[in-house]
């Protein structure tokens, strides 16, 4: 199906950009902010399509893609508190925002991204109808 | 896959294209009410059923 193709390319490269492309950056903006916001967002939403996808048609995915439930599951069990780790640390950044705190950040946006990226692949292969 | 399944997944695509265009979109961080709203919006969802990790 030509559509599904499309919207899986389209959310592949808007992932992409979300989580960490280049952007445009208002002057005065805080780039490092704003990417970390960005990644955060683009990997809550993106996880979130997964899980609640994969809850309503858990078994008709699984004849699809039999490693599906085990991924769905590793992110319903790493992301909320990866979540958590990330958001805390923007709140700190937030609060002062010094090398150390955007390093620290950074690091714990790379683990959201990791999760985003596993959800997006099963993404795709659904929206492929495979 | 059954074509309503199919097209329920494209549905859930297409609205996370959305979100995704509108986020990517932004030039500057969240204000200070934004992130608070985005992280109430946040732990709604990740304590919904679809995030309950079977036992």
């Amino acid at each position: 199906m030509q559509t599904s193709r499309v919207a899986v390319v389209v959310v592949g490269v808007l992932l992409a950009v979300a989580l960490g492309g280049c952007k445009s950056v208002a002057p005065g903006a805080d780039a490092a902010l704003l990417r970390a916001e960005q990644a955060v967002y683009a990997a809550l939403e993106t996880t979130n399509a997964l899980v609640a996808i994969e809850r309503e048609h858990e078994a008709e995915l699984a004849r699809l893609e039999p490693q599906a439930h085990a991924v769905a599951e590793r992110i319903r069990t790493e992301f909320p508190p990866a979540y958590a780790r990330a958001v805390a640390a923007i709140d700190a950044y937030r609060s002062a925002r010094t090398e150390d705190a955007a390093v620290r950040m950074q690091a714990y946006i790379a683990a959201l991204k990791e999760l985003a990226l596993l959800a997006d692949g099963l993404l795709a292969k659904w929206g492929r109808g495979r | 896959m059954p074509i309503a399944t199919m097209l329920e997944i494209l549905l859930a695509l297409g609205e996370l294209i959305n979100k995704l265009v509108v986020s990517a979109r932004r030039s500057e961080e969240m204000t200070a009410e934004e992130w608070v709203r985005f992280k109430a919006r946040a732990d709604a969802l990740l304590s919904g059923d679809a995030w309950r990790p079977e036992v």
